[in-house]
């Protein structure tokens, strides 16, 4: 790690999705998928980003990297602001963050080789003059994931879902980036492959000094690869601490029923379960005060009233609860 | 068939006769569900989990697929024994709605979008069970009551995409339990759900075999479900049976190395944070299903793995003589060496 240097920082994000309805496509409403989001990644850090589907990590990883615009909120990387940069003076910025999908068999472009896939982000940046010198890269890459040189001239249907997601981070490390984001990247795999994905990850990480945002939601995965974690419920963080913390000692409410749902691969331990009620509520009419107040199991009338602010209650350690009295 | 048992699966074979070869989904399992119980299938994706459900219920699409081997030997509610290999499909179709009742990974598929819940649940009660309308009406919501939802009257008039995804999940089990099956067959029944919503249906499922009495018969890949809902445990790699036995040995002395490889390889958030050391993966990938292995399948990802020992026949499902079975040549070794 590089001591202190914060290389990815959102702000107050926000991203609502308009609805529209009747004959003239007015807008009628809106999805708040992402409410508000605050954090900060510092190089070589893993942030974990976990949460029910429809929370909104998808959201928050796409919108800080501006592959959609934020309808709020600043994005700051390596201390410069992008929100509002122009296209041409975001270029250097998408060389140095890229993605990595969750669909390894949607997310690969099945007329194109493994080789072509690899190299379309160096033509696109400009990297690697002349055709052999990408090659000479494709090469380097697929051995750097785990896979063979000879690959490159194959398809990708001729790969399993662990090959595919091992390519699809080949050419997400193929422009040399520093920050990543992994939306969900083991998540369609078997068990077995998953912890090879897993292992590679972490093994880059430390080789190429990467700073990640991983995201997903399985609990357990993410405890295992991130420093540090945030979990967020219908657009909002609920709670960030260090991986350690957060899993040993949940502050809050939404945290401990997410961590008491995880079923424990072991029949000898018993725990006693909190069973959340319910659904999770629609993020076009979230509601008022605090968002998990509806399933909370130590919700007051006050809930109703005031949105919870993220703030710190043991060093490093922030909830968004009112209560101080639970935990 | 022992008294105690309710289903006996022997030697089953299930084979896909496609443009590329014949796919031998199953080939050779054997497995037993006693009154009761519940016994998990776990495995990864292809290993003929599904296909094994399928043709206990007679639901092979034909074709591609055939049953082409093994028995489904099944103790209806009148203590009779059959095989359900062969009877007539009208035979089938009352073992289906009275004695076996099935829900799948995605309820939305098997809902039909079209009808009301109530309608749907109503339709199979007086298909199975010859009630009138109002009856079966009122046994809907009953139903409804008993899986959890709220509202049970009212919600007999929702149409499937007006729930969300637990409800719905709620909903088929409701509709499944219905005409009180002695097994209820689970293929995946949490996996498209959040985590929040996987622990109510675990809890429900639970709930309703104490009070209802039925077998469970529970296919996931998630070691975690596994450990939380199963008495015994039946672990599949490539169309076969690699090991089977009762929970808690299973996971504390697993025998077959692809489980051990398996139960090594997931993270565990209890013991998070004190135990950082990398996971154990499994090498290598799922083998294609038109080009298994020669004798073990397991052989080319395996790190117990003998040359001319393991590559030549197919290992046989051992008994071990406490219970449980293994199909692994070198099983003996590998456990005296832990040991
Ligand atoms: N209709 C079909 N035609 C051809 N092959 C089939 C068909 N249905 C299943 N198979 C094959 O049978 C094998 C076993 O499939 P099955 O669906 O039982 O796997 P599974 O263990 O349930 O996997 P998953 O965890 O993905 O649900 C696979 O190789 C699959 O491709
Ligand atoms: N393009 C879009 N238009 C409208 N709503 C969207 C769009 N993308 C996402 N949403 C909604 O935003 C919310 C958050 O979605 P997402 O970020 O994908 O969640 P997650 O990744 O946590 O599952 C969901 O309610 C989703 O339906
Ligand atoms: S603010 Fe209130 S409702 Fe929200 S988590 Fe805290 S106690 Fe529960
Ligand atoms: S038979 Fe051989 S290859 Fe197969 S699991 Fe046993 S030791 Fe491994
Ligand atoms: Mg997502
Ligand atoms: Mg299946």
């Amino acid at each position: 790690m590089n001591g202190n240097h914060v290389l990815l920082e959102i702000r107050d994000l926000k991203k609502h999705f308009p609805i529209r309805g009747g004959i003239l496509s007015r807008v009628v409403g809106s999805v708040k998928a992402v409410d508000g989001v605050s954090f900060a990644i510092k190089k070589g850090e893993v942030l974990g980003l976990v949460g029910e589907s429809g929370s909104g990590k998808t959201t928050v990883g796409r919108t800080l990297l501006r592959l959609i615009e934020p309808t709020g909120g600043r994005i700051l990387f390596d201390g410069q602001d992008i929100t509002d940069l122009p296209k041409d003076k975001l270029r250097p910025y998408r060389r140095r963050m890229q993605i990595i999908f969750q669909d390894p068999f949607s997310s690969l472009n099945p007329r194109m080789t493994v080789g072509d896939i690899i190299a379309e982000p160096l033509i696109i940046h400009g990297i690697g003059k002349t055709p052999q010198e990408r090659t000479e890269r494709v090469a380097e890459l697929l051995k750097l994931v785990g896979l063979s040189p000879d690959h490159m001239r194959r398809y990708p249907h001729e790969f399993s879902g662990g090959q595919r997601q091992r390519i699809g981070i080949a050419r997400a490390l193929a422009v040399a980036p520093d920050f990543i984001v992994a939306d969900e990247p083991v998540s369609a795999l078997d068990v077995s492959i998953q912890a090879q994905v897993v292992n590679l990850l972490q093994d880059l990480k430390e080789e190429l000094g990467l700073t990640l945002l991983f995201i997903a939601h399985d609990l357990a995965v993410v405890e295992y690869i991130s420093d540090r974690v945030a979990v967020m419920y219908l657009g909002k963080v609920m709670e960030v601490a260090s991986s350690k913390e957060l899993y040993r000692n949940p502050k809050h409410p939404y945290t401990e029923a997410l961590l008491s749902a995880v079923p424990i691969p072991d029949p000898t331990v018993k725990r006693e379960r909190i069973v959340l009620q319910g659904d999770i509520p629609s993020p076009i009419n979230p509601p008022s005060g605090c968002v998990f107040r509806t399933r909370c199991r130590y919700a007051l009338p006050e809930c109703a009233q005031v949105v919870p602010e993220l703030k710190e209650v043991a060093p490093g350690h922030y909830k968004a609860c009112i209560r101080d009295d639970i935990l | 068939m022992d008294e105690k048992r309710l289903l006996e699966v022997r030697d089953l074979k299930v084979h896909f006769f496609t443009d590329d070869g014949v796919v031998k989904a199953v080939d050779g399992v054997s497995f037993h569900v006693d009154k009761g119980e519940t016994l998990a299938v776990v495995g990864e994706s292809g290993s003929g989990k599904s296909v094994t459900s399928l043709a206990i219920m007679r639901l092979i699409p034909t074709p591609p697929g055939r049953i082409v081997g093994g028995q489904v030997l099944f103790r209806g509610k009148d203590g009779q024994v059959k095989d359900l290999t062969r009877l007539s499909e009208a035979e089938m179709r009352r073992i289906r709605g009275n004695d076996i009742a099935m829900i799948f990974q995605e309820p939305m598929t098997s809902l039909n979008p079209v009808y009301t819940v109530g309608d749907q649940i109503a339709e199979a009660i007086m298909l199975h069970q010859g009630k009138s309308r109002k009856e079966a009406m009122e046994l809907a919501a009953h139903m409804l009551d008993l899986v959890g939802i709220p509202e049970p009257k009212k919600r007999l008039a929702n149409y499937p995409h007006q729930m969300s995804g637990g409800m719905r999940q709620r909903v088929m089990i409701a509709m499944a339990l219905s005409c009180n099956p002695s097994l209820l067959i689970a293929d995946e029944p949490t996996t498209a759900l959040d985590v929040t919503i996987q622990a109510q249906i675990l809890e429900l499922m639970k709930r309703l075999q104490e009070e209802l009495g039925m077998a469970i018969l529970f296919i996931t890949h998630n070691l975690g479900v596994v450990a939380e809902m199963a008495d015994r445990v039946v672990v599949m790699y490539a169309g076969r049976v690699v090991e089977q036995a009762d929970v808690v040995p299973l996971f504390k002395d697993p025998l077959h190395p692809y489980t051990r490889g398996l139960l090594h390889s997931v993270p565990r958030l209890d013991l998070a944070a004190e135990r950082r050391e990398r996971l154990e993966a499994i090498p290598g990938n799922v083998p294609n299903p038109l080009y298994l292995p020669p004798g073990c399948a397991f052989h080319p990802r395996c790190k117990h793995y003998v040359e001319g020992l393991c590559d030549r026949e197919v290992p046989p499902l051992e008994d071990t003589g406490d219970g449980r079975q293994v199909r692994c040549v070198r099983w003996r070794e590998i456990r005296e060496v832990r040991a």
